[in-house]
């Protein structure tokens, strides 16, 4: 089983490359789930008809409808059968709803009344009767997908953390302890037999040194080296001391449990949505901010289903906090704010802006934020968030003025009446955001 | 998805717990005792701790917050579930709203955030104001009073709006059926739908039981009553103070509280310029000393009872000039004669071009500045005849009537309106109390449960503003709408929305006035074709103007109604002393008086906070005995005034031009007598925190209630009043005052003032000479300009980037106060209270010094061979009896040569490449050196942490829960031990590049603007790009007027003055 869940992985990564290659959409690309899935039926099925079909499906339907649950339109399984006897009233209602409903047929009538409130009348569809056929014969073929069972814990592969693995190290200092306290107790028993020995032979006894006098004697033989170890020692800890104290209020790492197990890598990484389409404000505003819950319901009303059970689950909070009923398709009203866990902290004195350094810095968010898109499944604090690292980063960052008005102007002011001093700046030909005043107090604290 | 926003303080309200409710009710945090309390205790030394076991806690406790801090604080973050489209979390959206409430009248922009309100200025673009006063602009924060009512309650206990409608339709509907009356008491109401609202009440209950009552708590019916016997119409015409050349106003305060005063301001400070095509000239005859009177050119003092004697004087000599008819009956006694024949002869040689106006509620004298008017030609000109003010229309007989009504039994109901206050406001609140009695249902729409609506059965609160829909109709062809700008924070409901329920309409208030307009849009021409258009047209710009005249009045003036009203005007002669009662700036007719910005805000004349006081004249005082030099240190007498049977004890300060053998006394003060929940900044507070109590428990208010003083004369409230004795107590009382030097002592560097003849006809030299400093070159003595003595480098910003810079016109500035609070709301500035006000470590960023002439000048003392000391000793006296005055603003200068850095052991206070003087709170470490070495003295250091200290825990808003709301989340709140000071606005001018930067477009001017300048009213203040040659700033600082602030200490400030040019 396992071996064939291997191997469905790897069809499945091919198609999302052959979907990704085709479409620069990324609305197609998050639909290389539901392509996965219905790859591995065509397993079972055979024609190349039928896949054609696939492809006539995703194209044309699939943004509304699925073969087994209802969305915006009703689950297009047993179609055939419902429509039974009216097969080229079917295949004008696809083509043409409009003209279907007026041929004044009963059936079509109650589809109408039952649907058109939910989702409006179903636009029609430029697809010919045999592309149609292929398309029915898709959804009569269709099979649930096998379900990914290998891991129910956790809603994604989160990569193992691997640690020094230290089991061989304890065995070993184990072993060695026994042998050293064998060989202690060996040579205390000897002692006590020579001693004994002397004793029968009248002779005095020779008294065995404390440890204590012994490590004394051992440390004034020794006392350039102790002496050395000593201030080896004392270094350690004022510098592992001072590192520590240094630490305090630096959470870099930081990687709290979130109400949703949100993956960044699955979507930023795999499914190659940007950064921006959810922290949108981050185009406009200071903060980056947490998606509202209505912007996953962008791709999460037609995406119900997790690659596992749990990624279920975590869809399904979504749902409950927008308040969607998924059975009919539509908001119930009762929102249930997500109560998410604030990763990056800044003091309060400290103001940071996210437009300013994403639109007009133009810094890429992974030199802040790491590469969330590859490394990171929950939401973490890559970057340590002191003054320094900000400073830093301020003193070797070229300001990017290029085609900017407002650097235009303020260039033309230097050129025209900058002093001396200031003309320096522009002597190695780049100008960084310390030079244009990037180290100044009040650009962040105010 | 449904939009259902709903606002928590926090997760135990939205729970209910029981610990929430019991600690909503017991409003403050148990009583903790500040280090100051502890040390004062004199049995410190009975404790049991000794000094091992205070060790052993200390080293305990430094362990313990050590590891405490290594832990990361889980901060929780809960976005929007459905984010609306027009909000970008970390962007401000803006609103155009109206302020209206029954007094003042204001268009304004207001800032959100999140959804939000947290900053408003004026909305000069569309509305009638330029800025909008302090009382407006501080409004802001009232919105987040947490006494305010949050809910229905019916007989003091809480319920539901359904049950409301239920109780009191039943009661009502009973009351209609029987034939009984209903009666609505309510502020002047200028909204075109709510009147229609109301008469669609007034007709479900049917005919002859609804009738409306209007009640101004500051009444202007004189007005209508003198055009009324004047030209047979009871309006108040549009006064246009644009094209007034010459301006005389006696007693009419327009620059505070005078009929549509923000829009007054603007149109006469338009006129200030000394550089435009010509200059206003300003008269103000008063007996007390009002932000009017101090920026008037020529100022006359009189007694208030003499008020009528000088309009018929006035009268008289214009009549002489105008060949018109002269009144008789009083005599021009005691009158400043020589003063008002200039007037006259100003105003005759202004025919048509100039304004008389009169702030009394005497309807006789009303009549006569009429006539002076009409004899001037004003009528047409000056004063619209096809354009009416809606405001101030209030009549007294008609509550008086109502009152008789009550007690006599024949009111069954009464609806008070929101926004007035009776129980409190009427001169004869008693007997409205009691008559409140007879009523058998009494319904109250106020947003808190004040003195009246403490007394009412039925509450209905009505929104704040800020969370209501409304129209308004200030004038004729100005239309205006009221926006919410946030969802309700309580559970309260428009007035106007319940009455529409009540008269069994299920549409909203809302949906209501878009009815109402989509009528008025059938009738105007001009508008978009589209009403939709034309709706979302005027919700943006807040306001819209529609062609439209009316004729006030048909008849010709009539001169009988004239000689009618002087024969009645008797002068009043009477022993002792007049008292003159006014608003205040700050806290306007007491609905301001919770609002702790407001009490904060010094008074523009006496710089006194939190306080009411009489004002007297220094010379008086003197002769009385009282305590004259008011300090920390030294406060003032306390002293029992009595008039009319009525005693009052107050404390009593020097005010010069005070008319000697009057004294006056501000309105608006002591609310909340019966401790009634209003607000918390409205108590006295004790020194160290919490509420100063009397004998029985009870919160003393703040001042004393002066409204049972005023006169009721022929139907009209006269807020004067004659023979008052003032006696001393022997106690005294401490007065917060922010300024308690009066003049400048001859420091000539910091208010320069000339006037307009020598202005206009001299060179530079003549006004503003630039300052010479000595020195010695080739064995010479010589004078050098200050430009060429430097201590330090130049910093290089001139020229380069931005330098940012401010220019203020001390010609313009009225010295109103707008921008202080503006400020507050901006920067997050903490309000400190009277104790902390009194010992000088007030927080305001922005002052505005109030400096009064003196009799004695160097030269003058030279001449009377004085000795120097003595010369200045006289010097530090202001003039008593009508000195002139001069505001300015001062707020750090951001010297190019700061002081202030160079002093700073730990960099916390450097220079920016863009001119800025800039603070950083973090590194500050609170040695105070920079507020030391600063000559403008306007640094300000955090001695206490506001926002957690219980001193502060009645006044700071940032200590309440909802009053945190209004703070700006782009400016730290200072804590304790760090220095601050004006940054001038650093967080938007950083806003401000970056929209440049994002747009990728130059930084234009007036893409930035500071607060201060938002707020002013008067484009007294101008801010932006030195670097800039086109920016305003730039073209302000080259005129020949630009001088700087102690320019001879060579410190090269970034904010300049302009020098005062008074119209003499």
């Amino acid at each position: 089983m396992s071996y064939f869940c291997e191997k469905f992985k790897a069809i499945r990564i091919s198609s999302t490359v052959g979907m990704m290659q085709y479409s620069g959409k990324w609305l197609a690309k998050l639909n290389t789930l539901l392509s996965g899935l219905v790859l591995l039926s065509l397993l079972s099925t055979s024609q190349l008809h039928a896949q054609d079909g696939e492809k006539l499906f995703k194209a044309n339907c699939s943004s509304c409808h699925k073969v087994d649950q209802n969305m915006t339109g009703p689950a297009l399984k047993g179609v055939q059968e419902r429509w039974a006897g009216k097969e080229e009233l079917l295949y004008l209602w696809i083509k043409n709803p409009n003209a279907a409903i007026e041929t004044g047929d009963s059936y079509v009538k109650n589809l109408y009344n039952e649907w058109f409130p939910k989702g409006g009348l179903m636009p029609g569809q430029a697809v010919n009767d045999e592309e149609i056929t292929a398309i029915l014969d898709y959804v009569k073929n269709w099979e649930p997908p096998v379900r990914e069972v290998a891991d129910t814990s956790t809603p994604d592969a989160v990569p193992v953390e691997r640690g020094l693995d230290t089991t061989w190290l304890f065995i070993i200092v184990f072993i060695l302890l026994i042998m050293i306290f064998s060989l202690l107790s060996v040579r205390s028993s000897l002692n006590k037999l020579q001693n004994s020995m002397r004793a029968a032979e009248g002779l005095e006894i020779v008294e065995e040194m404390s440890f204590a006098e012994k490590a004394k004697i051992f440390l004034w033989q020794n006392k350039v080296y102790v002496s050395l170890a000593g201030i080896f020692v004392v270094v350690y800890f004022v510098v592992s001391g001072y590192e520590a104290l240094m630490g305090i209020g630096v959470y870099q790492g930081y990687t709290p449990e979130q109400p949703i197990a949100f993956n960044h890598t699955l979507h930023a990484g795999e499914n190659g949505v940007a950064c921006v389409y959810c922290h949108h404000s981050a185009l406009k505003s200071k903060h980056a901010g947490i998606p509202s819950a209505n912007i996953c319901m962008n791709c999460h009303k037609g995406i119900n289903q997790g690659r596992s059970e749990a990624g279920t689950a975590e869809i399904m909070k979504i749902y409950e906090a927008v308040g969607w009923d998924m059975e009919n398709q539509k908001y119930t009203g009762e929102e249930k704010p997500i109560q998410w866990v604030k990763v990056h902290n800044l003091p309060d004195h400290a103001y940071f802006n996210h437009a300013q350094h994403y639109v007009v810095g133009e810094i890429e968010c992974q030199e802040c934020h790491g590469q969330i898109q590859e490394e990171y499944t929950v939401a973490g604090q890559y970057a340590p968030l002191t003054m320094g690292w900000c400073i830093n980063c301020h003193n070797e960052t070229e300001v990017k003025m290029e085609g900017n008005g407002y650097y235009d102007e303020i260039h033309e002011r230097l050129k025209k009446g900058g002093k001396e001093e200031l003309k320096q700046y522009l002597e190695d030909g780049t100008i960084t955001a310390r030079e244009l005043g990037g180290w100044e107090c009040a650009k962040c604290h105010y | 998805m449904a939009n259902s926003k709903k606002y928590w303080v926090g997760l135990e309200e939205l729970d209910e717990t029981k610990e929430f409710q019991e600690a909503q009710q017991n409003e403050f945090a148990p009583e903790g005792k500040s280090v100051d309390q502890f040390l004062d205790e004199t049995d410190l030394d009975k404790t049991s701790t000794n000094r091992r076991d205070f060790l052993k806690f200390l080293g305990f406790s430094v362990t313990a917050a050590t590891v405490a801090a290594c832990e990361t604080p889980v901060i929780h973050s809960i976005p929007y579930v459905n984010k609306p489209e027009q909000i970008t979390p970390g962007l401000p959206t803006f609103y155009a709203s109206t302020y209206f409430d029954g007094v003042d009248y204001g268009s304004v922009i207001v800032r959100t955030r999140e959804g939000r309100p947290i900053f408003m200025r004026g909305n000069s673009e569309h509305g009638l104001n330029r800025g909008v006063n302090a009382r407006i602009n501080s409004s802001i924060l009232s919105l987040y009073d947490s006494t305010r009512l949050q809910g229905p309650k019916i007989a003091g206990e809480k319920t539901t709006w359904g049950e409301i409608d239920q109780k009191l339709g039943a009661e009502i509907s009973k009351i209609a059926e029987n034939g009984g009356q209903v009666r609505f008491l309510s502020g002047t109401n200028i909204s075109p739908s709510t009147a229609a609202v109301v008469e669609r009440f007034s007709t479900s209950l049917g005919e002859g039981v609804f009738e409306e009552v209007t009640y101004d708590p500051i009444s202007f019916s004189s007005i209508r009553k003198a055009n009324e016997a004047s030209f047979g119409s009871a309006v108040i015409p549009d006064y246009n103070f644009y094209d007034a050349k010459v301006i005389a106003s006696l007693g009419a305060d327009f620059m505070n509280s005078w009929l549509l005063d923000t829009e007054y301001t603007s149109r006469y400070v338009d006129r200030r310029k000394p550089s435009g095509e010509w200059m206003n000239k300003h008269y103000q005859v008063e007996s007390r000393m009002s932000l009017t009177g101090s920026n008037a050119d020529v100022r006359m003092p009189i007694l208030p009872s003499q008020e009528g004697a000088f309009a018929v004087a006035l009268h008289n000599e214009v009549a002489k000039l105008t060949s018109g008819s002269r009144l008789s009956g009083t005599s021009s006694e005691g009158l400043p004669m020589e003063g008002i024949t200039a007037l006259a002869k100003d105003l005759a040689d202004n025919r048509g071009e100039c304004l008389v106006i009169s702030g009394s509620n005497d309807p006789d004298i009303q009549i006569v500045v009429n006539s002076i008017n009409a004899m001037l030609g004003n009528y047409g000109s000056t004063i619209h005849t096809n354009k009416e003010v809606f405001l101030n229309q209030g009549s007294e007989e008609s509550v008086q009537q109502l009152i008789k009504d009550m007690k006599a039994g024949k009111v069954d109901a009464l609806i008070i309106g929101s926004g007035i206050n009776p129980a409190y406001s009427l001169p004869n609140a008693d007997e409205f109390v009691d008559a409140m009695s007879k009523v058998k249902v009494l319904v109250s729409f106020s947003g808190s449960e004040d003195e009246t609506a403490s007394r009412c059965t039925y509450l209905c609160p009505d929104s704040n503003y800020l969370e209501s829909w409304n129209d308004l109709k200030p004038k004729t062809g100005h239309y205006a709408l009221v926006q919410p700008t946030i969802n309700r924070l309580f559970d309260t409901r428009q007035f106007q929305d319940s009455f529409l329920k009540w008269s069994g309409e299920e549409m909203s208030y809302h949906d209501f006035i878009r009815g109402q307009w989509s009528l008025m849009h059938g009738q105007t021409a001009e508008a978009p074709i589209l009403f939709e258009e034309f709706w979302y047209h005027t919700v943006r710009n807040g306001t819209v103007s529609i062609e439209e005249t009316t004729v006030l009045w048909e008849g010709e003036f009539s001169y009988e109604a004239a000689q009618r009203a002087a024969s009645r005007l008797k002068s009043t002669s009477a022993q002792g002393y007049e008292v003159e009662l006014y608003t205040k700036v700050g806290i306007g007719d007491g609905r301001h008086a919770t609002n702790p910005w407001l009490q904060e805000l010094p008074d523009p004349v006496s710089k006194v906070t939190w306080d009411n006081y009489i004002a007297m004249n220094p010379g008086d005082l003197e002769a009385e005995g009282f305590n004259m030099h008011l300090s920390q240190e030294k406060p003032a007498s306390l002293v029992t005034l009595t008039v009319d049977g009525k005693e009052l004890t107050l404390p009593v300060i020097p005010q010069p031009g005070q008319k000697k053998g009057s004294v006056s006394v501000a309105l608006g003060y002591g609310r909340g007598q019966n401790n009634e929940n209003i607000g918390r900044a409205a108590y006295r507070t004790k020194q160290y925190g919490g509420y100063e109590t009397d004998a029985d428990g009870k919160m003393i208010p703040i001042g004393k209630n002066v409204f049972p003083l005023v006169t009721l004369k022929g139907g009209s409230s006269i807020y004067k009043t004659f023979g008052a004795t003032i006696t001393d107590t022997g106690e005294t009382f401490p007065i917060a005052s922010t300024q308690i030097h009066h003049t400048l002592m001859g420091r000539d560097s910091v208010v320069k003032e000339t006037t307009l003849s020598v202005y206009k006809n001299s060179p530079k030299e003549a006004y503003n000479p630039p300052h010479q400093l000595a020195a010695h070159e080739d064995g010479k003595n010589i004078k050098k300009d200050v430009e060429e003595f430097s201590l330090w480098e130049e910093h290089p910003v001139a020229n380069v980037g931005h330098k940012w810079g401010a220019s203020i016109d001390l010609s313009t500035c009225i010295g109103c106060g707008a921008c202080v609070t503006a400020c507050h709301m901006e920067n997050n500035v903490p309000v400190v209270g009277k104790d902390e006000i009194r010992r000088g470590r007030d927080m305001h960023w922005l002052r505005i010094d109030r400096y009064y002439s003196s009799d004695m000048s160097l030269e003058k003392g030279a001449e009377q061979g004085m000795g120097i000391i003595e010369t200045y000793g006289e010097m530090e006296i202001p003039e008593y009896d009508n000195p002139s005055t001069v505001h300015m603003p001062m707020m750090c200068q951001h010297c190019n040569h700061a002081p202030c850095e160079t002093v700073c052991p730990v960099a916390a206070t450097t220079h920016s490449n863009e001119g800025l003087n800039q603070m950083t709170y973090n590194r500050c470490i609170g040695t105070r050196y920079c507020a030391n070495n600063c000559p403008y003295k306007v640094r300000r250091f955090n001695w206490f942490n506001y926002k957690a200290y219980d001193k502060f825990a009645e006044v700071n808003p940032s200590q309440d829960a909802m009053a945190r709301m209004v703070l700006n989340p782009d400016v730290t709140v200072r804590s304790r031990g760090v220095m601050e000071k004006c940054s001038m606005c650093v967080q938007r001018i950083q806003a401000g590049k970056l929209e440049a930067k994002m747009k990728g477009v130059p930084l234009r001017d007036g893409m930035i603007t500071s607060a201060c300048k938002d707020a002013c009213p008067t484009d007294g203040i101008i801010f932006g790009d030195l670097n800039d040659s086109t920016s305003q700033v730039s073209k302000e600082v080259a005129d020949d007027r630009t001088y700087y602030a102690l320019e001879e200490t060579g410190v090269r400030p970034s904010v300049s003055y302009q020098v005062k040019v008074r119209n003499v």
